[in-house]
């Protein structure tokens, strides 16, 4: 069964204090606080918008307005025009004297970051903040100045420091002014493209209000550079296919063509995307430990109470995701391949589409892509019975290790997206192979649909939708 | 996220646990503020060093002390002679060794070993790609393992003005042989293919096409479940990145691989990756034909839904498009 409140507890404990080995993701913490929150989100936990909240909820509004207050605080000032990825790069200015020609003197090293800001955003916009405190049309200069010619985007911009400490940018292209750091790969040009529209700096380009958009040409040819021999996207041009890397260049592209990916993707290659994603849907290898932990839930199983798990035929087996070809399932690509999948629609034949709704959803309903075409019940059984841990809440990457917060949300967004699979698609007696088996598929039903594009919940879109149309209207 | 293996633990434990671990959170934050006033009072000493070397073991992953700590190295050797600067720098290179045996994925170790071979003054290539190859050894599969090591390969190219191309071809070889299932090695192997036989002129491509159809033919009989061999000899059949076929010459090759693959499922009937890929072909050739699609291909679909069933409604859906 779907243990929703211990994942609550576990986010909310998350939030207020973190074990000793998080420390190597010190620097990304304004992830984890986007997981937990959205986590909360999805699971029914937040006191926000219109909607019920869960009546086991002790999450008041006042924590609301606190966890707004901290994701601002990691906002640059005075230019408020991106996030850090964490309040351990707020480094203090070194007094450097301005004679000095040093590289190290020149710039300044408390800098924004587009991970950073993606997941400062979507906070935000979970937590129902309108973002009229940021300087909207600094952040679409500072986001195109993150572009590379390549067409990549960089990680981050280190700002220099001769025009006076948190200068504004210009809409000047001029290179001495901003250096960009870290690494070359597509996950940041993903995180562009949602910041981008979560701020509705289309419009503003549209409007002139700003100079310029992003590149669109160079960030599609870096994207279709990336694009490898076996039809799925890879981290960066010449590495090896990635679910990851094919979730953040769909997602790119599903964010810049506004959800219109037939427009900037061929036929051909929506569907080798496709068929890629879903040959990542490997059986697992069992944990034989797996549910013993859990004395107080008992935990039907999907297999005939005769058989053990290892002896069951394998039509019957969990089956997660892969990251890459030839490796073993990890919760987390649940959620990558699943979201790609959710983003793409097959061209439709006479009688393939029993689905969803349209892709340009506004409504509370979210379109399930092609997801129909996984082994949703395979996939529900992995997450649940081998990678979710019953006893403190959360999921773990593979079997037999500690749950931590990444997988815990992804894990808990790809059931979402099962769920409104299931909801679109028959219900959950479409979905079992026994009755036995109702009770724990139909336990993910009550989580909030999921937006696969920008991975937070559709009533959080909603809102962003609602502050875009006050935008265009502006 | 570095995985954590699961323990039993009673609840006193786990309350002892959490006692030792606030006393470890609070020595770090001290550690952190004490390198980041050194860094504010541009503190650029061999002391300053030491401190980012106690704080980067225990987080290789807070990259702004990366940062520092290669200002204090070019702030030391802007008075140092070569020699001691290169002496310096493969000291780094040690410490970063050991760091890179603890965290093989930490992007920031892999970028500070490239920064200490651009500021070296006579960087050793030929131990860099000795080093990779290690811990390609460790884990065939890590990626940031395989772009470092295409990354030393230029640097290597570059220094000598020699292309290394057939070497690397070979590696591949050697990484497949060891393990047909190492898709990392495979894939590799198709980016060096186009570019080895355009530094090779002298290579006959079709030969070449052949004699690869031939291993990968071989790969394939010795494990026909694995994934990785039935891609590649998908990518060798359909690529115009080899040799240009023409339309003649492809339906050929595409007419004899079916054949071939035909041949291995009158042995392995139930082989979801022989039924897979003559599916694929021949639906490859009756494009090019222009023929009707044969009804073997239906065949193949309705039997993949049944011994392949997790991917049943792909198989549904491809059926459909028919």
């Amino acid at each position: 069964m779907f243990a929703l409140d211990r994942h609550a507890s576990f986010f909310q404990h998350s939030l207020r204090l973190l074990p000793y080995h998080y420390t190597q993701t010190d620097t990304t913490r304004l992830a984890l606080v986007f997981f937990c929150v959205s986590g909360l989100d999805l699971l029914g936990y937040l006191p926000v918008g219109d909607r019920q909240c869960s009546s086991k909820s002790k999450i008041t509004k006042l924590d609301v307005e606190h966890w707004k207050e901290w994701v601002y605080s990691t906002c640059l000032l005075p230019t408020r025009d991106a996030f850090r990825c964490s309040p351990a790069t707020a480094v203090p200015r070194s007094s450097a004297s301005s004679s000095s020609s040093s590289h190290f003197d020149q710039f300044d090293y408390d800098a924004g970051h587009t991970a950073g800001t993606y997941f400062a955003l979507c906070t935000l916009i979970i937590l129902r903040d309108d973002l009229s405190r940021l300087d909207r049309v600094g952040m679409m200069r500072w986001l195109r100045k993150c572009q590379r010619q390549d067409g990549s985007f960089a990680a981050g911009l280190l700002r220099s420091k001769h025009n006076g400490a948190g200068a504004a940018l210009s809409d000047d292209d001029d290179d001495n002014c901003e250096q960009k750091f870290g690494e070359r790969d597509l996950r940041f040009g993903y995180c562009a493209a949602a910041a981008r529209w979560l701020i509705g700096g289309d419009i503003l380009a549209r409007k002139k209000i700003v100079a310029a958009d992003i590149a669109f040409d160079s960030a599609f040819e870096y994207i279709a550079s990336c694009i490898s021999f076996d039809g799925g996207i890879a981290m960066s041009p010449y590495a090896e296919a990635h679910a990851g890397g094919t979730y953040c260049g769909v997602g790119a592209l599903c964010l810049l063509s506004q959800r219109k990916i037939s427009t900037v993707l061929a036929d051909a290659v929506v569907g080798d995307l496709v068929k890629w994603s879903l040959m990542q849907q490997v059986y697992a290898e069992l944990d034989p430990e797996s549910g013993s932990e859990d004395e107080i839930h008992s935990e039907p199983t999907s297999f005939s109470s005769s058989e053990s798990p290892l002896r069951s035929p394998v039509v019957d087996r969990p089956a997660g995701f892969s990251g890459r070809t030839n490796k073993p399932p990890d919760t987390c690509y649940s959620f990558w391949a699943g979201g790609t999948l959710a983003m793409l629609e097959l061209p439709v034949t006479s009688s393939s589409s029993s689905s969803s709704s349209s892709s340009s959803s506004s409504s509370s309903s979210s379109s399930t892509g092609s997801l129909r075409l996984l082994d949703i019940r395979a996939n529900i059984m992995f997450l649940l019975t081998q990678t979710q841990n019953t006893m403190i809440g959360g999921f773990s990457k593979v079997a037999g290790t500690h749950p931590d917060i990444m997988h815990s949300y992804l894990g808990i967004a790809a059931l979402a997206m099962c769920a409104e699979t299931i909801r679109q698609n028959g219900g959950p007696e479409s979905f079992v192979k026994a009755d036995t088996e109702l009770d724990t598929i139909a336990s993910i039903l009550p989580l909030q649909p999921l937006d696969g594009a920008l991975c937070l919940s559709t009533s959080a879109l909603q809102y962003a939708q609602e502050l875009r149309s006050k935008w265009e209207n502006e | 996220m570095h995985s954590v293996k699961r323990e039993r633990t009673s609840a006193k434990a786990r309350e002892e646990r959490r006692r030792r671990e606030a006393g470890k959170i609070v020595e770090y934050k001290a550690l952190v503020d004490k390198v980041l006033t050194s860094r504010k009072n541009q503190n650029y000493t061999p002391d300053a060093l030491s401190l980012t070397t106690t704080l980067l073991k225990q987080n290789p992953e807070y990259y702004t002390i990366w940062n520092y700590r290669r200002e204090i190295l070019t702030s030391i050797f802007q008075e140092q002679p070569a020699e001691t600067i290169q002496s310096n720098i493969d000291n780094e290179l040690q410490f970063l060794f050991a760091r890179l045996m603890e965290f093989p994925k930490c992007y920031w170790i892999w970028n500070h070993r490239q920064w200490c071979l651009e500021t070296s003054p006579s960087p050793s290539w030929k131990f860099e790609l000795g080093l990779v190859t290690k811990m390609l050894e460790r884990d065939a599969r890590n990626f940031h393992g395989w772009h470092y090591r295409r990354y030393v390969v230029k640097g290597m190219e570059q220094a000598t003005g020699k292309s290394l191309v057939r070497p690397e071809f070979d590696y591949t070889t050697t990484k497949i042989n060891a393990n047909f299932s190492n898709f990392s090695a495979w894939h590799n192997r198709t980016k060096l293919i186009p570019r080895l036989l355009n530094d090779e002129p002298e290579i006959d491509a079709r030969k070449f096409l052949e004699s690869e159809i031939n291993l990968i033919t071989q790969a394939i009989y010795t494990d026909p479940d694995d994934q990785s061999v039935w891609l590649y000899h998908r990518w060798l059949i359909t690529s115009d990145d080899i040799v240009k076929l023409s339309s003649e010459e492809r339906k050929d090759l595409l007419t004899k691989e079916i054949k071939s693959i035909q041949e291995l499922l009158d042995v392995e009937p139930d082989s979801k990756w022989c039924l897979q890929s003559l599916a694929f072909y021949r639906c490859l050739l009756t494009r090019l034909t222009g023929e009707a699609v044969e009804p073997s291909v239906l065949g193949y679909l309705d039997k993949l839904q049944d011994i392949d069933p997790m991917h049943k409604k792909r198989y549904e859906d491809w059926k459909l498009q028919l």
